[in-house]
């Protein structure tokens, strides 16, 4: 390197001293970014070779498994009970995010596009209801749900998280920014409202439906909170609830725990490797996590 | 016009049936409740009995000041997002691009993850970390003997600061993405400017990217302001340490919920939970009031 700075002229030596101050800035900048992301694999990385047979309780612990075993993975997939909490927490997951969508949808549209008195006192209804953390609401709706003999039952765990605010307020965002223009010109040309509604604005709004299905998905798959109230009987349990029942029980499998977690986080990796420009941008416009 | 209203009204009643039914209901009744003593033989009524409970009650402080360290925790969180979100937009970055999207998944992933997860995860990380005691206790089934080291989770003197410091680790991805946009929709020519006046590297970002990025900064600090008393922070308490050891590490929410779930005592815990409400009902009123100017 020196022997080429001897020889080169002036401008060209300060050209390549500058080079090697961008080659080292971006080794630092690559270094860095190599801790973060290992600071965030680290954790999945244990919880997986634990779930293959590594031995982490082990003296030193086992870092690499020393052989592949996926026995609790076909323990998991032969067992009753984990097929049932399985299925359980997909019914909750898709039964909750298409119902907000077939209820907060129409809704976000009534607020957004239509004209009548009240709408700004019921859309001020929506953020009051914003502002009060849902989780405070979890015990007397618990009692609510024994009353009206719901607990432990599907639409006892689906109904009430359907009306979402969260949904409706980032909806009627989505719909806001979306030019008036285009209905208008629809209108003038004779087209009937549902006409408009399913040929016109829908396709428009097609991403934030989107964002809303991914996000709202994931958030309900690893719902833990609220299936810990409604749902008190094993049998209605979902996934996050049951492996973590099974994680502070007095007889822990850590081998089945660690492959239920790992089967509980794959879902939602799978969806953000297809989906992970819908879901990032989702993140970004508003934290609808509920 | 009448048509209209009535049209909009058919479209909005299933959510105005849905949130009567499943929030303003309980809502009321949740206020009521708390007023009663219920059990056995029948409930008996109070009056304001639950709340005064609640002063006397040095658990309800001890849960209330952590989770006040959890809001700070998230506060600091943000602010670390903050240089976060710094190094992701710096030029050499943008310039690696497939190395950028993957160490920021990487970061964003926690976001989409179930808190139960996460807390077996890092008890392990914990595990491997530590806790040679532990480990012998899990193979041998003996008893343990005291002394040694134990997980900083399990030990009541770091499990608080053990979990504040993993809010930390998992909200950075959710809010490095935020002021990332916000960054990016900061105009270029400010930068070009700057670099004329001979403001480059951490010069720019001290008088051009902070500046303009206050406002979402405010945003996130109240939004973190409030988190400990959410769901999510519930959840996460309940998957690292159930609020252990002790209540070295619950929240609020978390001391409701054991309340109400283990303890039966339905009336104490609809009080703990109007109490959390009624915070965070005032904090999102402040968040709104500088978001939106004057209050409507």
């Amino acid at each position: 390197m020196s022997n080429y700075e001897n020889v080169l002229p002036l401008e060209e030596r300060g050209k390549i001293r500058q080079d090697t101050t961008l080659r080292i800035l971006s080794i630092t900048v690559v270094i860095i970014g190599t801790i973060v992301a290992a600071m965030y694999i680290l954790p999945y990385y244990i919880l997986v070779i634990a779930s293959v047979g590594a031995n982490i309780y082990m003296r030193p612990p086992q870092l690499f498994p020393l052989m592949l075993k996926m026995d609790a993975f076909v323990r998991i997939i032969t067992n009753p009970g984990f097929n049932i909490w399985i299925i359980n927490s997909l019914i909750y997951s898709i039964c909750i995010t298409l119902g907000m969508l077939a209820i907060c949808a129409p809704t976000a549209y009534a607020l957004s596009r239509m004209h009548f008195r009240g709408r700004t006192q019921l859309f001020w209804l929506v953020i009051s209801m914003m502002m009060f953390p849902l989780v405070v609401m979890y015990v007397p709706l618990y009692i609510l749900l024994a009353k009206l003999q719901l607990l432990n039952t599907y639409p006892g765990v689906i109904l009430p998280l359907i009306a979402s605010p969260y949904v409706t307020f980032f909806l009627k965002q989505s719909f806001d920014s979306i030019p008036k223009e285009y209905e208008e010109a629809a209108f003038i040309d004779g087209a009937g409202r549902l006409y408009i509604i399913f040929k016109i604005f829908f396709p428009l709004v097609r991403p934030a439906i989107l964002t809303v299905t991914f996000l709202q998905f994931i958030a309900q798959w690893n719902n833990l909170a609220w299936p810990l109230f409604a749902a008190t009987s094993p049998t209605m349990w979902n996934l996050p609830l049951a492996i973590w029942n099974l994680g502070w029980s007095y007889t822990r499998d850590y081998w089945i725990i660690g492959a239920g977690g790992t089967i509980l986080f794959i879902l939602p990796l799978i969806m953000f490797v297809v989906a992970s420009e819908t879901i990032l941008r989702g993140i970004v416009v508003r934290g609808i996590k509920g | 016009m009448r048509r209209e209203i009535v049209l909009a009204l058919t479209m909005m009643m299933p959510f105005l049936i849905l949130s009567a039914i499943f929030f303003f209901a309980p809502l009321i009744q949740g206020i009521i409740i708390s007023a009663y003593k219920i059990g056995l033989p029948e409930d008996k009524f109070i009056g304001f009995g639950n709340y005064q409970r609640m002063l006397k009650d040095h658990i309800f402080t001890k849960t209330l000041i952590n989770s006040i360290v959890y809001a700070g925790y998230a506060i600091a969180g943000v602010w670390v997002s903050m240089f976060l979100a710094w190094y992701f937009n710096s030029k050499i970055m943008n310039k690696i691009v497939r190395f950028r999207k993957f160490t920021l998944s990487a970061v964003a992933i926690p976001f989409l993850t179930s808190w139960v997860v996460l807390g077996i995860a890092w008890n392990w990380v914990m595990v491997v970390g530590s806790g040679t005691e532990l480990a012998g206790f899990a193979i041998t089934g003996k008893e343990m003997v005291t002394g040694g080291s134990v997980s900083p989770l399990a030990d009541p003197r770091y499990s608080l600061h053990t979990c504040g410091l993993i809010f930390i680790w998992a909200g950075l991805g959710y809010n490095a993405l935020i002021l990332l946009s916000g960054m990016g929709s900061i105009p270029k020519e400010y930068y070009e400017a700057a670099e004329l006046d001979g403001a480059t590297g951490f010069a720019s970002f001290r008088y051009i990217t902070f500046p303009l990025l206050k406002p979402i900064l405010t945003f996130l600090s109240i939004s973190a302001l409030i988190w400990p008393f959410q769901q999510g922070a519930f959840e996460a308490v309940a998957a690292l340490t159930y609020g252990g050891s002790g209540w070295a590490s619950s929240n609020t929410v978390f001391y409701m919920a054991r309340q109400a779930v283990a303890g039966l005592d339905f009336g104490y815990a609809s009080a703990l939970g109007i109490v959390t409400a009624l915070m965070v009902l005032a904090i999102s009123l402040v968040q709104y009031r500088i978001l939106y100017g004057r209050l409507a």
